[in-house]
């Protein structure tokens, strides 16, 4: 028996032919009888493959007209920790954030057993709705939740959230520098407020990523959670002496 | 939850519902059983009944003379760590740290034609022959991820002769000296195509998550290459994260 069916195996093939043309996000795949003829398989073959690259969100069928690459989705490291902009910079898309609430909380039970902390711990709590840029419109990609202790930050209210990172201000104004931490990746649906702020339907699945980080003392620097649009968001951990590797002497791309 | 169903389930998805959504903390007492039966309206036995099976599910325990206390630190969902370097990882290692029994299903394994793709990222040429593993990881009887897994053949001669139902792959690849110990790693949530779903016991379309990692071994040679489709109910990934420069 065959170990991956022939539509499954052309699936990959597909991602490599783009990968060795340098397709990327918005530019046409050649045909599907280009393709059938280049694979030397049946036009339902790469049909079936094409499916499957639509549904991993590779490609985007358009009608009438053919399959194009998908726009790129924002990379983010799983153990590295960097701003959004530094993200937004990183795969050079237009992203840009909006401050939905700034507000003084004391931690209730649940957040306090997050963080560690007693309850009434004084933190400072920021919305904000990160949007990118795509064709022209303004997509909200995440909401996200970051809590700052006060006493690491007093009047961080000053600040503009807007323009200027969070992590940039805290490293600036308050000399606190992120060592380390821990992150959690999750699938969670939709509430009412995601919903809203996002621009989906009630229950759709998106990405929760709940984020702790200490500096060098082991001292609480920021608790956050981000509900991330699932389409939207990957994870990546890259390392540098595998990535020589690939494609090994022959393929050079 | 239907309100047609026995009051004393009621009263238990409520309980669970409440401690899954952390009103309840671990360790924290709950509601005494006179408490619970005015809150809802019901008969003392209904509630006793109810608290009964969550004591036994591992949900609560009780403290004599003191009362119901919710069970720590209890998880929910198995904890996934792929990313740490130089340490045995995978499905099968973290079973096992978490002390659970792992059981695999090997759905295919052999030679796959020769692919551009898989050439590409196991860094080979692509005469060299891919050998494939298509497995099932369960762990108490229930999927917790489809995994297939590619190695280059060359530095596996004997891996045909293997039953990796019984045998872990990984400690297989440590006696061949060929151990993956650094990773790349790619982490989606992706809908789940019908052979995934299937297998995964979801349901078409849902959202799981579908982990891509490329095994390199001590000397940085590419080992492995494997998508992993992940029961997002069953499993969450935690990294530990670092300061970048």
């Amino acid at each position: 028996m065959k170990l991956l069916n022939k539509d499954a195996f052309i699936a990959r093939e597909i991602k490599y032919f783009i990968m060795k043309e340098k397709l990327t996000e918005y530019m046409k795949l050649p045909a599907e009888r280009e393709l059938a003829e280049h694979f030397q398989v049946q036009r339902a073959t790469v049909r079936s493959a094409l499916q499957m690259l639509v549904t991993e969100g590779v490609i985007e069928a358009r009608k009438r007209s053919g399959y194009y690459i998908r726009p790129q989705k924002i990379e983010e490291g799983l153990r590295g920790i960097s701003s959004f902009s530094q993200k937004a910079l990183e795969c050079g898309k237009q992203l840009s954030n909006e401050l939905l609430a700034f507000e003084r909380i004391e931690t209730d039970k649940g957040l306090s057993a997050k963080i560690r902390q007693p309850i009434g711990f004084r933190m400072y709590k920021i919305t904000r709705v990160r949007y990118l840029k795509n064709e022209g419109i303004r997509l909200p990609v995440a909401l996200d939740y970051s809590f700052i202790p006060e006493q690491i930050a007093p009047k961080l209210m000053k600040y503009n959230l807007e323009e200027r990172s969070l992590l940039e201000i805290l490293k600036a104004e308050y000399q606190a520098a992120p060592a380390r931490g821990e992150q959690i990746v999750e699938i969670v649906y939709a509430n009412q407020e995601e919903a809203k702020v996002l621009q989906v339907s009630n229950m759709t699945p998106l990405v929760k990523k709940t984020g702790i980080t200490y500096d060098a003392d082991e001292q609480l620097i920021e608790y956050i959670f981000s509900i991330k649009r699932k389409d939207w968001v990957v994870f990546k951990q890259c390392n540098p002496l595998i990535d020589q590797k690939l494609g090994g002497e022959q393929y050079g791309l | 939850m239907d309100y047609r169903m026995p009051l004393y389930i009621q009263l238990q998805d409520i309980i669970t519902k409440k401690i899954e959504e952390q009103v309840f903390l671990p360790g924290e007492k709950i509601p005494s059983e006179r408490e619970l039966a005015e809150t809802y309206g019901v008969n003392r036995m209904t509630v006793k009944r109810a608290i009964n099976q969550l004591v036994e599910k591992g949900y609560l325990h009780r403290v004599q003379g003191s009362g119901t206390y919710v069970d720590k630190p209890r998880r929910t969902k198995l904890n996934m760590e792929l990313s740490t370097e130089d340490r045995n990882t995978g499905i099968t290692a973290m079973l096992k740290k978490s002390g659970m029994q792992g059981r695999n299903i090997v759905l295919g394994q052999g030679d796959l034609e020769p692919s551009d793709y898989y050439a590409y990222y196991l860094g080979i040429r692509k005469e060299d022959t891919v050998w494939g593993l298509h497995r099932v990881r369960l762990s108490k009887e229930k999927p917790i991820a489809v995994e297939y897994t590619y190695v280059p053949k060359k530095y596996f001669e004997d891996i045909d002769q293997i039953d990796f139902e019984k045998v872990s792959l990984y400690d297989y690849m440590d006696a061949r000296d060929h151990l993956p110990r650094h990773f790349n790693q790619e982490l989606q949530a992706v809908e789940a195509g019908e052979k995934e779903a299937g297998l995964l016991q979801v349901e078409k379309g849902s959202t799981i998550f579908r982990v891509i990692y490329i095994g390199a071994d001590k000397n940085y040679t590419i080992v492995e290459y494997t998508e992993a489709y992940v029961n997002p109910e069953l499993i969450e990934f935690h990294y530990q994260t670092e300061a970048v420069q």
